[in-house]
């Protein structure tokens, strides 16, 4: 028989979001509107497309002291108490919703009681407990904390060590992907036999949350490699209509970059089941200047001393080159005179972001101008600190998340490369570095470059970023 | 052992697939399961790899139902290395045999078959290893021969799609993006590396299959000449020492010729040939033979192997990288779903939305003595009864009683079978801040129901309690959720709701 885990408890507790979060399910009907869940809704785990474990949301109790007092009469046997009580209401229309939560009750499910314990304790839940313990299943009880209150915690924790195997607290809308796991491993406990095929579970979670995390490294290391690449060429026949041709050339370049950020952004989005709802980071979050703004070029990216460390050259956010096609057979030697110079430019103030362009040569022929691959040491962290960002929000907001309008956490003002270790910092540079000169080398540096990503990932996933700042431990703000 | 076919064959199927898609992890799983259960092995990184890649091959041939470009990438490459080796073969035999012209007038002189097969070999091995040197030291990659390689291979791809796909337009893109992200990989260079070492190394076969058969089946003469003042004894120490590499093996009468043999082989044109003895003539084509071997051949036999080897780490450590590691690593992972069938979503109220004030909550109260008050059972402590009260009778209404509700269904049926024998006004608290459930609205209903005599009723909505004693307004929203819900079943409700806290 495959283990099956009844989501039960009073209406509105955040049952649906607590079932949404742990099965990463976004489609899963979350309303501000009590008694939304009017039927179970099963959620089967598969693995391999076989079906290990399922959870089942349902509909909260309508009639909870109207049933205990039923069943309390009852005086046949405790064993098939509940068949029988649903065997005589199940017509009846009061009680239609009460019989629809007992069904996989029925089918021998596991009890996952959540309550919501910023709420004081009622005797409605008292009635509900009692009922649920009637039922003889294996149960634990989650108290999803709707609100900071936690002053009634501990009225409902000792309620909970009388009626439930075990209780764990478990917020539907922070909880981390660790926190997810634990409540899974939690699970365990409630049922010997269930133990090994839960232990299985939890094994498969974690080896797929591993294996997202390495498609995430393998996105960003896409995203670096063409954003770092990328290049445009433009010609001109007169000298005068270089300027205005730069600027155009410029435009596109820089509309050409956000685009090819922004798409692999959302094949993260995507790799991590925030389908259906348009997620968006706090509006205060830095992420959202501009990719070239000089606000984000101050924010993010690395500082001068530590660009010196690992040796790169910051300075402008973009340069252009002008290579004079003497007859076609410039031989790029002005565009390598160009790139030399617009570096050697760019050493003078990591963080200036204007952009610069050299104009090289003769005035015989026609005028090539090209805008990128963009050589500046700061580019590619600052890439990286923005997919961070976002990797770090992504990654923390549940799935039983609703209130996109509400958004109020204190929020990362600040890139996680420049607090990375300094051997750390070299390695990633390393990497960026080659990227930007030689591909087959970038290549053979990768993999280096993903592991300090994936341990960067392993921090994140661990401390939502929503409560404190997950690299030094400090609230931040 | 992976052929050049499997590379560029597994090079075009990743760079078709897309990291974000779901399906493909779904897919590759597939794969691994299927080999798992045919027991193919399945155990190191390139089994998997071959097993990936046999299965995408199959699926591509089922679909498009025509072989893959890299066959005939691979075929073309061979024939070609065959083609090389068999002109080398053919330039180096025709070479040795236009050299080998003897009329017996003139003796063949040794510097012009050192000037025309062994300097320029050995200048162009020098060549190009400098150039390797220079690469190396100025870590510049591949990418300039790479420039020139591609292009090569990209007529070589159209001829062939001309020639065996029927030069589709779209056969034709197909075809290049199988050399996509291979122009930074030195993979497609060794292949024409070692064509090129392979011609190098026919080229000298071909020439010492000649000498050595000129040598056994024709009447050679060598001698050596020159306006030079190079005497014997320099020419004996510059033989000596092109012979090192050989002398140490073989005994030196063969190895070079000796001081009076080059003494003997010198040719001065105005004496003529008949006074040099034969055998200081025949004495130089062991030390022509060896230098055409050690020269000539080894290094090109050496460079060939080098190539075989360097081709076989390129590819090794294309398999190895990331983005084959990442596959590999995908068909162990197991699929995991735990979505349930996609529902349509109930739109949900919003903060913005405004629900309409209910007009009777500003009404004055209809009743102002004798009203019993019911407080569920809950607040009876905290805020407690009393403090309810005190507010209910702040709002101008008498509390003549006060009576628990909600402690449990068998009380309040009690409650309900005596109401209709009561005669006083009804005000009900109710938590508001708590989602109606149906047994506490049937309370209501029934209360209502039973209210023959039309007694006037009030139901106070409460908010969450803040603190101890203290009675909070419910926000807006339970507030109309709970009046929609309780209007359905009773008329002439009075809403009764604190506007700000009372203490």
């Amino acid at each position: 028989m495959i283990p099956e885990f009844a989501i039960l408890g009073h209406p509105n507790e955040g049952k649906s979001s607590v079932l949404s979060t742990l099965a990463e399910d976004d489609t899963v009907q979350i309303s501000a509107t009590p008694g939304e869940t009017k039927e179970c809704r099963t959620f089967p785990v598969k693995i391999d497309g076989q079906e290990i474990i399922r959870f089942t949301d349902t509909p909260g109790f309508q009639n909870p002291g109207k049933m205990l007092y039923l069943l309390k009469e009852d005086d046949g046997s405790a064993d098939t108490l509940l068949e029988r009580f649903h065997e005589r209401h199940h017509n009846d229309p009061e009680m239609v919703h009460d019989c629809e939560l007992l069904m996989p009750l029925l089918r021998g499910a596991g009890i996952i009681y959540v309550a919501d314990g910023s709420r004081p304790l009622r005797n409605v839940d008292l009635a509900e407990m009692e009922i649920l313990r009637l039922s003889g299943k294996p149960r634990m009880a989650i108290l999803n904390c709707k609100e900071d209150d936690t002053s009634y915690l501990d009225q409902w924790k000792t309620e909970f060590r009388k009626h439930f195997n075990s209780s764990r607290m478990f917020n539907a809308h922070r909880a981390t992907y660790r926190e997810r796991i634990r409540l899974l491993e939690a699970l365990k406990s409630i049922e010997q036999d269930w133990h090994d095929t839960l232990d299985y579970v939890v094994k498969t979670f974690i080896n797929d949350w591993q294996a997202r995390n390495n498609r995430c490294a393998d996105i960003i290391c896409a995203m670096l490699r063409s954003c770092l690449r990328h290049s445009l060429t433009g010609s001109t026949d007169t000298q005068s209509a270089i300027a205005a041709e730069k600027e155009k050339l410029y435009g596109c370049y820089t509309a050409e970059i956000k685009k090819l950020e922004s798409s692999h952004h959302q094949q993260i989005r995507k790799l991590f089941k925030h389908n259906i709802f348009n997620y968006q980071l706090p509006s205060q979050s830095i992420y959202h200047q501009d990719l070239f703004s000089t606000e984000t070029w101050n924010v993010l990216g690395l500082r001068k001393t530590q660009l010196a460390v690992v040796g790169g050259v910051g300075g402008a956010a973009l340069a252009a080159t002008i290579d004079i096609a003497a007859g076609g057979a410039s031989l790029g030697l002005f565009t390598t005179m160009g790139g030399a110079l617009g570096a050697l430019g760019a050493v003078y103030g990591s963080k200036n972001i204007a952009s610069k362009i050299k104009f090289l040569g003769m005035s015989a022929g026609k005028y090539t101008i090209q805008v990128g691959p963009n050589a500046n040491s700061q580019f590619p962290f600052i890439l990286l600190d923005r997919v961070l960002i976002y990797y770090a929000h992504i990654i923390n907001w549940t799935h039983g998340r609703r209130d996109y309008h509400t958004l109020s956490e204190s929020e990362v003002q600040r890139g996680y490369s420049e607090r990375l270790p300094t051997s750390s910092l070299k390695k990633v540079a390393k990497y960026f570095h080659y990227l930007q000169k030689d591909l087959a080398k970038a290549e053979q540096h990768e993999y280096r470059f993903k592991e300090e990503l994936l341990s960067l990932f392993d921090t994140l996933s661990t401390t939502g970023n929503h409560e404190k700042d997950p690299l030094n431990g400090k609230n931040s703000g | 052992m992976w052929k050049l076919e499997d590379i560029l064959d597994l090079n075009h199927f990743s760079q078709s697939d897309d990291v974000s898609n779901d399906d493909l992890h779904q897919r590759d799983r597939e794969i691994y399961l299927r080999a798992k259960k045919n027991s193919v092995p399945h155990t190191t990184h390139a089994e998997r790899l071959h097993l990936w890649l046999h299965a995408r091959r199959a699926a591509l041939q089922k679909s498009h139902g025509e072989g893959m470009h890299s066959r005939v990438i691979a075929k073309s490459t061979a024939t070609l290395k065959a083609l090389l080796f068999a002109l080398g073969l053919i330039i180096g035999a025709g070479s040795g045999l236009s050299y080998f012209v003897y009329t017996g007038k003139t003796p063949l002189n040794v510097f012009t078959f050192f000037t025309i097969f062994i300097l320029p070999q050995l200048f162009l091995v020098a060549l190009l290893l400098g150039k390797s040197v220079f690469i190396k030291l100025s870590r510049k990659p591949l990418s300039s021969a790479m420039n020139i390689l591609l292009p090569l291979f990209s007529v070589l791809l159209t001829s062939i799609n001309r020639r065996y796909f029927k030069a589709a337009e779209q056969s034709s893109r197909e075809s290049a993006s199988y050399l996509n992200g291979l122009k930074e990989n030195t993979i497609l260079f060794y292949p024409i590396f070692l064509g090129v070492q392979l011609f190098g190394v026919a080229l000298n076969l071909g020439l010492i299959a000649i000498t050595a058969f000129k040598v056994t089946t024709a009447d050679l003469a060598f001698g050596w000449q020159t306006t030079l003042q190079l005497g014997a004894e320099r020419l004996f120490s510059l033989v000596k020492i092109v012979a090192l590499p050989w002398s140490w093996l073989l005994p030196s009468e063969i190895a070079y010729p000796s001081l009076a043999h080059i003494e003997g082989s010198r040719i001065i044109l105005k004496e003529g040939m008949f006074h040099l003895a034969t055998e200081n003539l025949i004495s130089w084509w062991p030390f022509l033979l060896m230098s055409l071997v050690i020269y000539g051949l080894l290094p090109r036999i050496i460079l060939a192997s080098a190539a075989v080897f360097m081709e076989k780490r390129a590819r090794y450590r294309y398999l190895n990288s990331t983005r084959f590691r990442r596959i590999t690593k995908q068909m162990q992972t197991p699929v995991v779903t735990t979505q349930a069938e996609p529902l349509e979503l109930i739109s949900e109220i919003t903060e913005n939305e405004q629900i309409p004030s209910s007009s009777r909550q500003e009404e004055q109260p209809a009743f102002k003595n004798g009203a019993l008050l019911l407080v569920p059972v809950d607040l009876q402590l905290e805020p407690d009864s009393k403090t309810i009260q005190r507010y209910v009778q702040s709002q101008g209404y008498i509390v003549e009683n006060t009576f628990p509700i909600f402690q449990d269904y068998s009380s309040d049926q009690e409650f309900l079978r005596n109401f209709n024998i009561l005669s006083t006004p009804i005000i009900v608290a109710i938590e508001a801040w708590m989602a109606p459930i149906t047994e506490q609205l049937n309370f209501i209903h029934s209360i209502c129901a039973a209210n023959k005599n039309r007694l006037p009723m009030v139901i106070l909505l409460l908010g969450k309690p803040k603190s101890a004693k203290s009675i909070e307004s419910p926000h807006q929203q339970d507030m109309k959720l709970w009046q929609d819900k309780i209007d359905r079943q009773c008329r002439d409700v009075i809403y009764l709701t604190p506007q700000q806290k009372a203490e």
